[in-house]
Parts: structure tokens; sequence; C-alpha cells
């Protein structure tokens, strides 16, 4: 029954196979790799077509979110992920990916923020998730004058509602200080004064941390140079690009 | 078939080659070349079948002699090179239409689809699908621009007008105004296979003939203002290996223009699609 198979399946092909001009037994190796190669890109490409290298990966991204080219100022391990921060011709571009152990590098998030005149804030932690509570914020500064060694920031987070039926009345300004990371780029936290297990208040001031990423927040920059002196203070309303 | 004295000399010249493949068909060919010849021994010589198969068989010799003669001729490794690649290949084509297969799923062709070219339909489907209200134009934009190895063409546009309504959400009825929306297909066409679209759709906005703007939606211009209805909002999807598309609308748009141009120009980039919203034609 098989051969019987087999031999009706030879007769289908012959008429095809005899018009293909018959490769020696070297040609046909050769044949046979460059469809291989053909072949295993296909699938890659298929399959999503992840980069293979970080560079690679973000040079991608530049492409399909046609900015740049960067150059790139640093490059972050944050928790599961790592962050690249390129700088562009008119902003920044932020790539976050996710950290895989093997293989391929794949995208958690990108970010472009316009360049401010002097220095930029942003979240350094710039995945699209709910936050509803965030027990710290890492904050980069960037800027391009090379005598700034120290940052500061003065973010006042103030917002009144009510969680669970009961209400709250936040407002407090916080003061983050930030130190030279990468090329370019001072980075500082964001902490809550208050304890993890402070009941409700340190609740709240979770909570409130959390709108880095939802409100417009009243930010004063202060940038220092080695000796200490102000090189520059700023006012701005920072907002989380919302990509 | 031929006789078994034959068969035993064969599978002995042929027992040094090491491919099997090889060494089968080497099998053949000789028994074949035994054959051919013992057929014409008879002939000439008029001798009987089994003279003339052993007469063939004395002729060619030692079958020892001929085996190392054989080997040093068959390479085996050029031969299991052959056969391991063909084996992968063949594994690399079955894996290459499963992916594709996934890869048609993900992007959504839909191969049922009878009758009218099934990519008109999707360009157009999802618009005419979104609202059933209104009084639709079928605009006809001749419009395409070039960046970053992308082509932007827009295949498909309405303008829609809606009469003052009351419309239903979440249970709760509300007046909607008399208004104008536009809903747009654009095209992306990427000079490299890729199977992410085009990311730079979401930062398009636009702009229309009395100096009107229309926000991307994703500008925090819109999000901390309420610009909604005056923003260009949409979803993007990849099509094929060298297409996407943003299929966007604009809420609410300047009855009076006579056009709009989807913008971007985000690093020193200068797309510009502009639309003509007279004319056209109802569905």
């Amino acid at each position: 029954m098989t051969e019987k198979r087999s031999q009706r399946w030879r007769r289908f092909l012959s008429p095809i196979a005899s018009r293909i001009p018959r490769l020696s037994r070297p040609w046909r190796v050769v044949r046979n790799l460059v469809c291989i190669v053909l072949g295993v890109y296909l699938i890659w490409l298929l399959l999503g077509g992840n980069p293979l290298t970080k560079e690679w990966a973000f040079r991608r991204e530049e492409r399909l979110a046609m900015v740049g080219p960067s150059e790139i100022l640093l490059e972050r391990p944050q928790s599961d992920t790592e962050l690249v921060v390129g700088k562009t011709p008119e902003g920044y571009f932020l790539v976050q990916f996710f950290r895989q152990s093997v293989g391929s590098w794949v995208t958690a998030a990108t970010r472009y923020l316009p360049r401010q005149a002097d220095v930029t804030l942003t979240a350094a932690d710039v995945r699209t998730r709910a936050r509803f509570q965030e027990e710290s914020v890492d904050l980069l500064l960037l800027c391009d004058d090379p005598a700034v060694s120290r940052g500061e920031a003065e973010l006042t987070l103030a917002g009144d509602g009510s969680v669970n039926g009961r209400r709250y009345d936040f407002d407090q300004t916080y003061t983050v200080e930030f130190l030279p990371e990468g090329e370019r780029v001072l980075a500082g936290r964001l902490q809550p004064e208050t304890d993890s297990d402070a009941g409700w208040e340190g609740e709240v001031e979770r909570f409130a941390l959390a709108w880095i990423y939802s409100m417009e927040i009243p930010v004063t920059i202060r940038l220092y140079d080695g000796g200490g002196a102000l090189l520059l203070e700023r006012s701005i309303e920072y907002v989380f690009p919302r990509r | 078939m031929s006789n078994s004295e034959w068969v035993i000399w064969t599978v002995r010249a042929c027992c040094r080659i090491r491919l099997g493949y090889d060494r089968r068909a080497a099998e053949r060919e000789l028994l074949a070349h035994l054959e051919d010849e013992a057929e014409a021994i008879r002939r000439e010589k008029e001798l009987t079948a089994y003279e003339a198969e052993q007469q063939a068989l004395a002729a060619m010799g030692d079958a020892d002699e001929v085996g190392r003669q054989l080997a040093a001729v068959h390479k085996p490794w050029l031969g299991y090179l052959w056969l391991w690649s063909r084996r992968v290949l063949i594994v690399c084509i079955a894996v290459a239409v499963l992916a594709a297969l996934g890869f048609s799923e993900r992007v959504g062709f839909d191969w049922n689809v009878s009758g009218d070219n099934p990519r008109y339909w999707q360009e157009k489907s999802w618009y005419i699908d979104h609202t059933t209200a209104g009084t639709w134009t079928e605009l006809t934009p001749d419009c395409r621009d070039e960046s970053d190895g992308y082509t932007f063409t827009v295949p498909a546009a309405a303008r829609v007008h809606n009469e003052d309504y009351t419309a239903e959400y979440e249970g709760v009825p509300h007046e909607v105004e008399e208004n104008t929306s536009l809903y747009v297909t654009v095209r992306a066409t990427s000079l490299l296979p890729s199977t992410e679209g085009c990311a730079a759709f979401w930062d398009f906005y636009a702009v229309d003939d009395l100096g009107n703007h229309y926000w991307s939606w994703t500008d925090p211009d819109v999000i901390y203002t309420w610009q909604y209805q005056r923003s260009l909002v949409g979803n993007t999807y990849t099509t094929g290996l060298w297409t996407s598309e943003y299929q966007a609308w604009i809420s609410e748009i300047d009855r009076s223009a006579s056009w709009i141009e989807l913008r971007y120009d985000r690093d020193g980039r200068d797309v510009r699609l502009r639309i003509d919203l007279t004319g056209g034609e109802k569905p």
C-alpha cells in the first residue's frame, strides 16, 4: 500500500521534476543550505522577528516609531526589564525590554519625550500598566550640560478623594536627589516617607506616588555643578507621556 | 529478477559504500548493467540464459576490487550532508507553513470572504460596522507620502454627517449635537518585511484648511483637556508582512473644511496626507 502510494506520488512529481535541471550533488547541497537559511529567516520573521541583540532591538523600535537616529545614553536594568535611553535630534527615545534568560529581546514599552529647553524629567519605568500603588518611583533627569554633577527635584503630590468609601486629602512635597548614571543622565528615587506597615497613611502615600503616571505633577528642578553651585532652577508640570 | 549470484556479487561489491542511499543506487545500477551485458552476450554468442549470465558476471571481475574502486569514488560526507540538508529543509518548510498559518491568524486574514475583494472589504468594513447612523459620503483620497522606508497611502475614507440624536451610553440616554465625523484607513507599506506594524501611526495628528488642529489621541493635551472629540483616534493592525494599517477617526471635524491633512513630524520627519473632503459619493 505504502509502495503504491509512493509510486503514485513519483508519477505525479516526475513531469514537474523532469523540467527542473538536475544538479550535481554538491550543488544540491548548496541549494538546500540556501533554502534552509531562507526558511529559518522566514520562520523567525513569522514568529515575530524578535531581534537577537539589544542594540538591534532598540534600532528596530526606532524605525517602527519613526524617530531618531538616537545616540544611546543609558542602559539600565530595572527589576525584570532593561531600559535603554537614546537621545534623538529633537527628544529622547526610551525603550524598555523584558529581560529574557536566553534569546531574543522583547519590547515592553517605548516612549518618546520631546526635549525640554534645559532638562527633561521622566519616570524610569515607562511601561503602561495599572498603577494603583507604588512602593517607590525611579526618576531620570536628562540634560546636556556636562558641568552638571548633581540634581534635585521637588515634587508636590496633592489630591483628594476616597478609596473604599474612606476619604483622603493628601498634599505633600518630596525632594529627590539625582546622581549621574550613564552619559548626561541623572537618576533618583522617589520614596514614601511612611513605612509600608503604617496603615491607612502608608496606603494613601503609596497611592499618591502612583499619581506620577496619571496626573500633572508640579516639579521644581535644580541642577548643581561639582562645587555645589546652582546651575539651573526650573519649574515644570510633569506629565507621564502616553507613548 | 536477477539470479542470486548476481545479488551476492553486487552486495559484496557495494558493501564498502558507507552511505545507504548511494549503496542501494550502486547495487541497482550494477544489476542493470549485468542484465544488459547478459542479454548482449546471449544474442551475440547464442548461449543459454544461464551461460550468458555466468559470462556476464565473470566479465565484471573481482567484487572486492570493484568495491574498493567504488568506495574511492563515493564521498560519504557529501552524501550525508545532502541527505541531512534535505531532511532539515523538509522540517523547515513544515515549520514555516505552521508559522505562516499562525501569522495569518494573528493578522486576521479572512480566507472565507467571497465575492468582493477581501482587502477592500477589510479597508471599509471597520467603519461601516462602527456606526450605522448618519449620512455617509465615501471620499476618494489620492495622496501618498514616504518616510523611513514606509510608503503611506489612504485607501479608504468617509465623511459622516449626524443630525441631532439621542444616544444611549450604559443605559443612560444623552443628547448628541449635530456633527460631522471623518473615518480613514491609512496604510503603511514597508520596504522590509516585518510582523510589527508602523508604530508612528499613534502619533499622527491632523490639521484642516481652516486652521483647526486635531490632536493625536496620545498627546498629553488630549488627556488633560478632554479634547477627545477633536483628536485623531484609532487602532493599528499588521495586515501583512509588508503592510500595516491605521483605522482612525475624528469624531468632530469642522464641516466647512475642504481638506484635512494627516501629519507626522517628529524628529524632523514631514509626512503629509491630504484628504479632499469635497465631493465624494453616497454609498
